[in-house]
């Protein structure tokens, strides 16, 4: 099919209204084609979370989304929560940074892998659900998967769990695999092998995938595309290597310095001023501007817009053309 | 490394119940005044290590000596005195605060115990609150009037407040955003310089392990498995595991200088410790001596110390470098 996988136009998500009301996603505008995997970035309150459970169609009551999210030719957010609950498990599935919230303690993992592969490939007879179930954890690396069918999810590692959320993902072929922070409380060298699974599974799995973390050098591993969020912003977008290496928008700047820098012990460390706006701020101008180093006078006044800058490249800046 | 050590550890071991080994025969000398880095995977024994310093933690053999005394002797011949010149950062900073106190009260209790001038005191309070940017009306809140960074900011006046001599920060700045993790550093290790502070840092973010210590131990199921100058451990780690933990973070290089090592299985349990080097079920260069002996701390010829039988034999994928 051509055109992306995913495209999404000026995404809002709100709550309340008047004075009180809260702006979290101020609208974003995103596509992701096939086959990629998109990272995610930005400091925690950026709207990471809020970006991916819309598209999950995880709206808490309470809560407004508006604009498009189309996902293979389908407004997702013009669904009734009941086809919206089908597509979740079929053509979207995510994973968590605590697998817990998504495995129940008190069935086996095999129960619960072979009661998404029931419902996702209905009529299965069970011996090929049960063979299924032993090859996906096998894919993902669990070791004598046929007996670790048998544990329950508090008998394994926070790796292994991760592990086995991953095979429910991959069970169900989904279009679009949606993985928030799912490496976030791992040990570095366990979050390589998690991170390198993904990276071979991607050939498996054919879907797009998004990642947030908020390693940037896990991105950079893992990841074709990154896009910045700030206070429900997006505010720059492109290829990992070419965002995170030779940023544009000053918050990529500034994020990426917190990072990396190549100064010497007893240089100070970077670090940026000030916190993430509030939900509630509703700011004239350019919603960086309080705490960036470069901001003008009309960084206060008028918003940017989120401009190309080049053939991949998008960022959101009034000074791009006059930063050094 | 200056002559009068700040630290000391020979053969420390903590084990937890009969079989935990959380250190097992730790030997480290920190001269006073030097910032060490720790490094290492969890359960490798860090806080175990920070705490036993701070005698939170009962050794179960060896010495642990601070300041040219050992602790158990310290804390039997002037608790509070010795509690005054060691001082540590809690790894989870909110819940080592009292719900039930403001903050003014909090650090007014830290410092009254120890008889300190109240004046003085205040003043000290005072102008730290002003270099760490929190509103003097902070004084007046409860911990979870806060957030997460001001109650590590509050954590740090605490331990400062009795100016110790030693700090002793186990993960300082987790679960704080790193656009925000360098400002707290940055007054830190103002600090350590201002109070010529012996100063142990853990942290798993080795950006910041790389820009503030010259020395890093690396620790891997309690044992130091390489202790080196920090910069010839970012540039050439000798140790397989110090290998893969800096091959891990692509940014760390100038360049894209390879990917990252993966290593095969789990951390072994501290219930089980595999015999021979600790590391050999999933070092990449393992012999068969690995599984059989324990290699030995030994020095090498950057200066630093390594326990490996292969030390410097694992190359980054991608590179050719060995
Ligand atoms: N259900 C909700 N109601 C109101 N505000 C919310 C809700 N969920 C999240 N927010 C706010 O939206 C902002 C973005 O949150 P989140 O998407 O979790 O960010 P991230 O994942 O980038 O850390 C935060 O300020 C958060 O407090
Ligand atoms: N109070 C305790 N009782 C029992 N086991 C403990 C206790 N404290 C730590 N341990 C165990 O000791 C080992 C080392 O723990 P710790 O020092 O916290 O490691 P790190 O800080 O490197 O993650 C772990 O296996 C941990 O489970
Ligand atoms: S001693 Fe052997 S197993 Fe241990 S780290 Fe060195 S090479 Fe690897
Ligand atoms: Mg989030
Ligand atoms: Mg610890």
């Amino acid at each position: 099919m051509a055109g992306p996988l995913l495209e999404i136009s000026d995404l809002r998500l709100s709550a309340g209204s008047g004075k009180g009301a809260a702006a979290i996603l101020r609208g974003i505008d995103l596509a992701l084609a096939r086959g990629r995997i998109l990272g995610i970035v930005g400091e925690s309150g950026s709207g990471k979370s809020s970006l991916v459970n819309t598209i999950m169609g995880l709206t808490p009551p309470g809560l407004r989304a508006e604009g498009r999210i189309v996902l293979a030719g389908e407004d997702l957010l013009g669904l009734s929560p009941v086809r919206m609950r089908a597509l979740r498990g079929h053509r979207l599935a995510m994973i968590f940074q605590d697998p817990m919230t998504a495995l129940n303690p008190v069935f086996r993992i095999g129960t619960q892998l072979v009661d998404v592969i029931r419902n996702r490939h209905p009529g299965t007879v069970p011996a090929a659900v049960e063979a299924m179930a032993v090859e996906a954890l096998g894919r993902v690396g669990l070791p004598d998967p046929g007996r670790r069918m048998r544990d329950y999810p508090g008998q394994l590692s926070g790796g292994m769990r991760q592990r086995v959320m991953i095979a429910m993902a991959l069970v169900c072929r989904p279009e679009l695999l949606i993985a928030d922070e799912p490496t976030t409380a791992l040990d570095a060298t366990i979050e390589a092998q998690i991170i390198d699974l993904l990276r071979r599974l991607r050939h498996d799995f054919q879907g797009s995938i998004i990642f947030i973390s908020h390693n940037l050098g896990t991105v950079m591993q893992l990841c074709d595309e990154v896009a910045v969020l700030y206070g429900g912003h997006l505010v720059e977008s492109g290829p990992v290597r070419a965002v995170l290496r030779r940023p544009l928008h000053p918050y990529t700047r500034a994020l990426v310095g917190c990072e990396i820098d190549d100064r010497p012990v007893d240089a100070p460390l970077a670090f940026i001023p000030g916190k993430v706006p509030e939900t509630t701020e509703r700011p004239g101008g350019c919603i960086f501007a309080d705490r960036c180093a470069y901001a003008a006078a009309p960084c206060r006044t008028t918003a940017p817009r989120l401009a190309a800058q080049g053939d991949d490249r998008r960022a959101a800046c009034l000074r791009l053309g006059e930063l050094p | 490394m200056t002559a009068s050590p700040g630290i000391r550890l020979g053969a420390l071991s903590v084990t937890f119940g009969r079989a935990i080994r959380a250190l097992d025969r730790v030997t480290l000398e920190v001269g006073e005044g030097e910032t060490v880095g720790i490094v290492g995977e969890s359960g490798s024994g860090k806080s175990t290590l920070c705490r036993t310093l701070v005698g939170l933690t009962r050794p179960t053999a060896g010495e642990v000596e601070v300041l040219g005394e050992p602790v158990t002797v310290a804390l039997r011949r002037d608790p509070r005195g010795y509690r005054r010149r060691i001082q540590m950062l809690m790894q989870d900073a909110v819940a080592t605060l009292s719900p039930r106190m403001t903050i003014g009260r909090l650090l007014a209790e830290a410092v009254a115990i120890h008889g300190l001038d109240r004046d003085e005191t205040e003043e000290r309070i005072r102008s730290f609150l002003g270099r760490l940017r929190l509103p003097p009306s902070i004084l007046g809140r409860y911990p979870h009037e806060i957030s997460g960074g001001q109650a590590r900011r509050i954590g740090v006046i605490r331990a400062l407040l009795l100016r110790p001599r030693v700090l002793v920060a186990d993960e300082p700045t987790a679960g704080l955003d790193v656009s925000v993790q360098g400002e707290l550093l940055n007054l830190l290790m103002e600090f350590q310089r201002e109070l010529d502070l012996t100063f142990m840092i853990v942290s798993h973010n080795l950006h910041v392990i790389k820009r503030v210590t010259r020395r890093t131990l690396v620790m891997y199921l309690g044992q130091i498995v390489e202790d080196a100058p920090t910069r010839d451990l970012f540039a050439r780690p000798a140790h397989p595991y110090a290998t893969a933990l800096i091959s891990t973070n692509p940014l760390l290089a100038a360049e894209d200088g390879g990917g990252a090592i993966i290593l095969r299985g789990e951390i072994p349990s501290n219930a089980a410790l595999p015999p021979g080097c600790r590391f050999h079920t999933r070092c990449p260069v393992a012999r068969p001596v690995c599984a059989e002996t324990m290699p030995e701390l030994e020095p090498t010829a950057a200066g630093g110390q390594v326990r490996c039988h292969f030390p410097g034999t694992l190359a980054r994928p991608g590179t050719g470098a060995a």
